[in-house]
């Protein structure tokens, strides 16, 4: 009846699992930044590229052309 | 368009004056069901030059992700012309090179004037090597999911690992890195 509750393992297995939980998350939003969905500033930058290839100053790449 | 831009790059060779090229990068519904050859995306690099292994790790293997997506657009901004687009998107100055993705046939939402697409900040990287196993990924995702009907879904579940593949993935890459 007097057993005591194994206090040490359990803090220690809540802390490995906070830390995972942390490091997941860490991790995906490394990749959200590196990898970005479209949002209002993509459609900013849109009309500039629009008017750099319709004005013809960008054009398709030309595969052997330098870059 | 397709036949403008065809001509576009049949007029890239020196001539007199090539035709302009009509280049509309919102989204509409396809007139057919997507297939692998079908033209998706209009793919851009913008890179100024700031992360100078980075950019040179880029453009190394542009021939490479030119191959790769041959039935795509891919236009490769002069760090000028880079500098100028990036004054509209000043929160990104230091995370190029970047390659914005624009898709032609994305599904429609409010939120991005019927823009769709990703974009992939390679300038966050400092390493060329992981820069490139990203670029990699990249190429990868796209050639598998030319004909995805939502392509911001699969960016989430596959790029950003969401979920719980996603979540084993990540262990699996640490893992690796690690050894």
């Amino acid at each position: 009846m007097n057993e005591e509750v194994p206090i040490v393992p359990i803090i220690v297995g809540v802390l490995g699992a906070l830390y995972f939980g942390y490091e997941i998350d860490r991790q995906r939003n490394k990749l959200r930044a590196i990898f970005n969905v479209f949002d209002r500033k993509e459609s900013l930058i849109a009309s500039a590229l629009e008017q750099l290839v319709e004005s013809g100053q960008l054009k398709p790449y030309v595969p052997g052309e330098s870059v | 368009m397709s036949q403008n831009k065809r001509s576009g790059r049949a007029d890239h060779a020196p001539a007199d004056s090539p035709p302009p090229i009509d280049l509309d990068l919102r989204s509409k519904a396809p007139q057919a069901p997507l297939t692998p050859q079908t033209e998706r995306f209009h793919i851009f690099l913008i890179d100024t030059g700031w992360n100078v292994p980075v950019s040179k790790a880029v453009r190394a293997h542009i021939p490479l992700l030119h191959q790769y997506s041959r039935q795509d657009t891919l236009y490769i901004l002069t760090p000028e012309q880079s500098v100028e687009v990036l004054k509209h998107m000043p929160e990104t100055i230091g995370h190029d090179p970047i390659v914005v993705v624009y898709d032609r046939y994305g599904s429609h939402s409010k939120h991005s004037r019927n823009y769709h697409g990703f974009r992939l900040n390679l300038g966050l990287i400092k390493n060329p090597e992981q820069a490139l196993a990203r670029l990699q990924e990249f190429v990868r995702f796209v050639s598998m999911n030319r004909t995805a009907d939502c392509l911001d879904t699969e960016v989430k579940r596959s790029l950003h690992r969401e979920g719980l593949q996603g979540m084993v993935k990540i262990l699996r890459e640490a893992s690796t890195e690690l050894l």
